[in-house]
């Protein structure tokens, strides 16, 4: 199955947080690595949409005062998950390898 | 032992006094020997008696066993955590006092409390309330507050996107009843 940029980034972030990878310490994370800052809204889109897929499982924190006594929402990203966030880097990466960057760069100046 | 002469009881550059009184050479600084000189003599004496006696009680000491080493150190660790813990808890008062302080828009907060019915919505809303609480500490209240706002706006389009299709339903009903 193919996943988006932002649930990308999303099980990447869950991975370099767990197991205390929640939505406000996802959205920080994304910010300082990828120079990003999506929407809590959009964070908990991307977090539906890839529970649907059985790609994350979730499961409820404890309440703290600086939430107002709610509690957080911890995710953990599940063996397909990681599957498929592997897949989709590793097409990346065979794409990227086979750019002409010169061409492209020349292309690039071209059209400026 | 031989007990030194009162005038000059011990020196730096004296280094049979030195070792034979198990003085080290670094701890005799010459303030110490000028204000030693300074003394009466019988003071002198006194002091050298009871440095001596010191010194022996020292030497004669046994060293401490195992099990009173780890007695030891696991009574220093113990005093370690327990002052680690209460500055953990001193911060932790101080934390929730300063949270205590911030409090967010009033008629934002019902119109979020408002719209978050489900569990699932507790998470994110509680995610909003959080970085409101980051931002009023981080930065000023007013700024906090228009973010605050700005993140309760895009929950609530949200909702009303994630409406837009019931409501698109009823009004189809109702157009082919009516």
């Amino acid at each position: 199955m193919d996943i988006s940029t932002l649930e990308q980034q999303v099980l990447m972030a869950a991975l370099a947080l767990h197991p205390s990878g929640y939505g406000i310490s996802i959205q920080d994370h994304i910010r300082r690595r990828a120079n990003r800052e999506p929407s809590i809204g959009s964070i908990y889109a991307a977090l539906g949409r890839l529970e649907e897929k059985g790609y994350i499982t979730t499961r409820p924190g404890e309440p703290t005062p600086e939430r107002g006594g709610r509690r957080k929402l911890y995710v953990t990203v599940t063996a397909s998950g990681q599957a498929t966030l592997q897949e989709s880097l590793r097409a990346i990466s065979s794409l990227k390898r086979g750019m002409r960057w010169r061409e492209a760069f020349r292309l690039i100046e071209v059209v400026a | 032992m031989s007990t030194p002469s009162p005038g000059r009881p011990f020196s730096n550059t004296d280094e049979v006094a030195r070792r034979e009184h198990f003085i080290p050479r670094a701890v005799i600084s010459d303030e110490v020997m000028k204000a030693w000189t300074r003394l009466p003599v019988e003071l002198q004496q006194r002091v050298w008696t009871g440095l001596q006696k010191l010194c022996l009680r020292e030497i004669q000491r046994p060293p401490p066993s195992t099990a009173e080493s780890v007695r030891m150190v696991k009574a220093l660790k113990a005093f370690r955590s327990r002052s680690v813990r209460q500055k953990e808890d001193l911060d932790s008062l101080k934390k929730s006092n300063d949270l205590a302080a911030c409090e967010p828009p009033l008629v934002a907060e019902f119109l979020l409390n408002l719209f978050a019915r489900s569990n699932r919505d507790e998470f994110e809303v509680g995610d909003i309330r959080e970085r409101f609480t980051r931002n009023s500490v981080q930065r000023e209240p007013s700024r906090a507050a228009w973010l605050y706002w700005s993140d309760v706006l895009g929950y609530l389009l949200r909702y009303a996107f994630k409406a837009a299709p019931l409501i698109a339903m009823i009004k189809r009903l109702f157009g082919n009843l009516m």
